[in-house]
C-alpha cells in the first residue's frame, strides 16, 4: 500500500515482486495521479484506492501529473 | 500595480484579527472564502491568460481549491457547524473581488504578470494565516486536522506560482 498523502507518496520507493498487486489511496483533499511511462492510474479523487499489478520487472519512475513534485519510485523483482 | 498593491494590503489587513481568535464556524466561512476567491480568479485566468504553464495554473488551483471546499463543506456538514461571515471573510470577499476587477482589465502578459503576482502574495497570506491563526484557533480536532491537510498544497501553489513569476521576469528582459 502506498499512501498519497501531504502532496507526497508514502513510502516514496517501494519494491514488490512482479504480479503482486499495489495499492496507491490517496488520503489528500485533492486530485492526484499515479503516472510513469508505463501505468497511470487516471484522476484519483480524494478517498479514492488505485490498484496496480506490474507485469513486467524493472524500476520506474512516477510522479502526479498535476504535481509534479510528487515523486515515487516503483522497483518491480 | 496600484491594484496589485491594494488587493495585498486588503489580504494582509484580512488576517489581522483585531478582534480576538476566530471560532470554528468563523474558521470555516474564511477557508470556503479563501478557496472561492482563488477559484474564481483561476476561472477567470483560464480564460484570459496568454501564457500556456499560467493556463495551466489556474487550472490546477480551480480543481485543487474546489477539492479542498468540497471537503471543508462536507465536514463542516457532518460537524453541525454553520459558516459565519466575520470582517476576515468578507475583507476576504472584497479583496477578491477588487483582484478581479482589476484582472479584468488586462490581457497578454499584463494580465499573466498581475494574476501570478497575486498568487503568490495570495497563498503566503493564506500560509500565514492557517499557521498563526487558524490552526491555533481551530478547537474541533477535525476540522483543526483539515487545516493542517490542506497546508502541503497551500505550500505547492506558492512555489508554483513562485517559479512562474521568476519565468515571466526573465521574459521580460
Amino acid at each position: 500500500m502506498v499512501k498519497v498523502s501531504g502532496l507526497g507518496f508514502e513510502p516514496s520507493t517501494l519494491t514488490v515482486h512482479e504480479g503482486e498487486r499495489i495499492t496507491w489511496e490517496n488520503t489528500d483533499l485533492i486530485v492526484h495521479t499515479v503516472t510513469s511511462g508505463g501505468f497511470d492510474s487516471g484522476d484519483l479523487a480524494a478517498g479514492r484506492s488505485w490498484t496496480f499489478i506490474p507485469k513486467q520487472r524493472g524500476t520506474f519512475n512516477y510522479a502526479c501529473r498535476y504535481h509534479p513534485n510528487m515523486k515515487g519510485t516503483l522497483v518491480i523483482k | 500595480m496600484k491594484s496589485t498593491l491594494t488587493v495585498i494590503l486588503a489580504l494582509c489587513s484580512a488576517w489581522c484579527w483585531a478582534a480576538g481568535n476566530p471560532t470554528d464556524p468563523q474558521i470555516a466561512a474564511i477557508v470556503v472564502t479563501a478557496n472561492q476567491v482563488d477559484i474564481d480568479a483561476g476561472k477567470l485566468a483560464e480564460t484570459k491568460a496568454h501564457s500556456p504553464q499560467v493556463k495551466n495554473f489556474a487550472q490546477l488551483m480551480v480543481k485543487d481549491h474546489t477539492g479542498v471546499n468540497q471537503a471543508a463543506t462536507a465536514l463542516v456538514t457532518k460537524l453541525h457547524v454553520t459558516p459565519e461571515t466575520n470582517p476576515t471573510s468578507d475583507s476576504l470577499k472584497q479583496g477578491g473581488e477588487q483582484n478581479l476587477a482589476a484582472l479584468h482589465e488586462l490581457s497578454g502578459a499584463a494580465f499573466d504578470k498581475a494574476y501570478v503576482d497575486h498568487e503568490v502574495a495570495y497563498h503566503q497570506a493564506v500560509i500565514d494565516a492557517v499557521d498563526h491563526t487558524l490552526i491555533p484557533s481551530a478547537q474541533n480536532a477535525e476540522l483543526k486536522a483539515l487545516l493542517v491537510k490542506v497546508r502541503p498544497a497551500f505550500v505547492a501553489h506558492l512555489e508554483h506560482a513562485k517559479t512562474l513569476q521568476a519565468s515571466l521576469a526573465g521574459r521580460e528582459h
